[in-house]
């Protein structure tokens, strides 16, 4: 196994909200995605689905910022994402295993979202423009933690609105948006990282995150906005919880190495969202797992330090 | 509705800016008839609580004068 620039020694240093929360949901988990680095042959269609979705907008905002129109740059996010969706090899569309999340559907969340969002009121969503005074888009960080942890990541977007600086998210699902969808970002890791690094990198105090979640059905896509604050004392809650975690979490690492046997597994973690992608590994016999390794699974690097 | 099946089923590759505009045209022509059915206007014009109150409100206050 060659090692990631994350690790040391066999050990994470650099973490992020993705590693962070495979750590605290299962520590097998973590070894099959962090240590082995692998994943299942067949992708997740709601990865590749919301990895199209975020990409198109994160680099709608982009080509706002740099000064395009919004139909130039709807058209170039729309002609982005056609092109991610088509299997050159094959000289046909990619397929998705899935009834609502669709290569169609795809297009038309870009689109329905940018009808919904793009043109803001005075009053409304802004996009914050740093001290040099380029666009606060596509913001990688690295931020220390402790000696031995460093914190990484990438903001899309922070805005004003009211005067207050916000981080923006966007979120496609299958469930119904409303206030018991939002209620599952508090307390969250993505957002309360965000929040906390924001607020270290920007030198200004961030209130939380927007988050401009997309529910993705056959015939319709719905929008909702939601925000998710934090006051700075459940910031610092987050923070001390965080590196406490992530120490211990290192010495189970320093531990275990790479042997599977020394992960715990998390059998209550099992059915979380869709289920678990190790879910049928883990139900398989510790001794012919290797075999199903070799033959159900692919390399999957994840390097949360390594910038976009 | 207009079929952009065709255009889906077409190499991105080779689609011109004039086919884009087309794609992106009919899904706003969607998202309008989406927006017009029945069960959306209905929900969008029935009236909130917030209309009652404010109805309410203005009535009190008519009373008064």
């Amino acid at each position: 196994m060659n090692e990631k620039a994350s690790f040391r020694d066999g050990v994470q240093y650099a973490w992020d909200g993705t590693s962070l929360d495979l750590a605290q949901t299962c520590a097998r988990k973590y070894y099959y995605s962090m240590i082995r680095g692998i994943r299942p042959k067949e992708k997740s269609i709601h990865l590749i689905f919301g990895g199209f979705y975020a990409t198109a907008l994160e680099h709608f905002y982009k080509y706002r910022a740099e000064g395009q129109s919004i139909d130039d740059a709807l058209r170039v996010v729309v002609r982005e994402a056609l092109v991610s969706s088509w299997d050159q090899k094959a000289g046909h569309a990619m397929i998705f295993d899935d009834a609502a999340k669709t290569r169609v559907t795809l297009i038309r969340t870009i689109v329905w979202y940018v009808e919904q969002f793009a043109v803001e009121a005075e009053d409304g969503l802004q996009t914050y423009h740093l001290q040099n005074g380029e666009p606060a888009v596509e913001l990688s960080f690295a931020l220390d933690f402790s000696p031995s942890i460093v914190y990484c990541g990438h903001l899309d977007r922070v805005v004003t609105m009211a005067e207050h600086l916000y981080i923006t998210d966007q979120k496609t699902t299958g469930l119904t948006v409303g206030s018991y969808y939002f209620s599952m970002f508090s307390p969250n890791n993505q957002m309360s990282g965000y929040s906390f690094v924001g607020q270290a990198i920007l030198h200004s105090p961030i209130r939380g995150v927007i988050i401009d979640a997309a529910q993705i059905a056959v015939n319709f896509t719905r929008f909702a906005r939601g925000i998710t604050t934090r006051t700075k004392d459940q910031l610092e809650e987050w923070f001390n919880g965080t590196v406490y975690f992530i120490s211990q979490f290192q010495e189970l690492s320093a531990y275990a190495k790479a042997e599977e046997q020394k992960w715990p597994m998390n059998p209550n973690s099992c059915g979380y969202y869709t289920g678990c992608e190790f879910r049928l590994l883990c139900q398989k016999s510790p001794k012919v797992r290797e075999n199903y390794i070799a033959s159900d699974y692919v390399e999957h690097i994840w390097d949360p330090i390594k910038r976009r | 509705m207009t079929d952009i099946t065709k255009l889906f089923s077409l190499n991105p590759l080779d689609l011109e800016d004039e086919n884009i505009d087309e794609i992106i045209a009919e899904m706003r022509k969607r998202r309008n008839l989406y927006n017009s059915t029945p069960a959306r206007l209905s929900k969008s014009s029935a009236p909130t609580l917030t209309d009652k109150q404010q109805a309410a409100s203005k009535l009190q206050i008519e009373l008064k004068l």
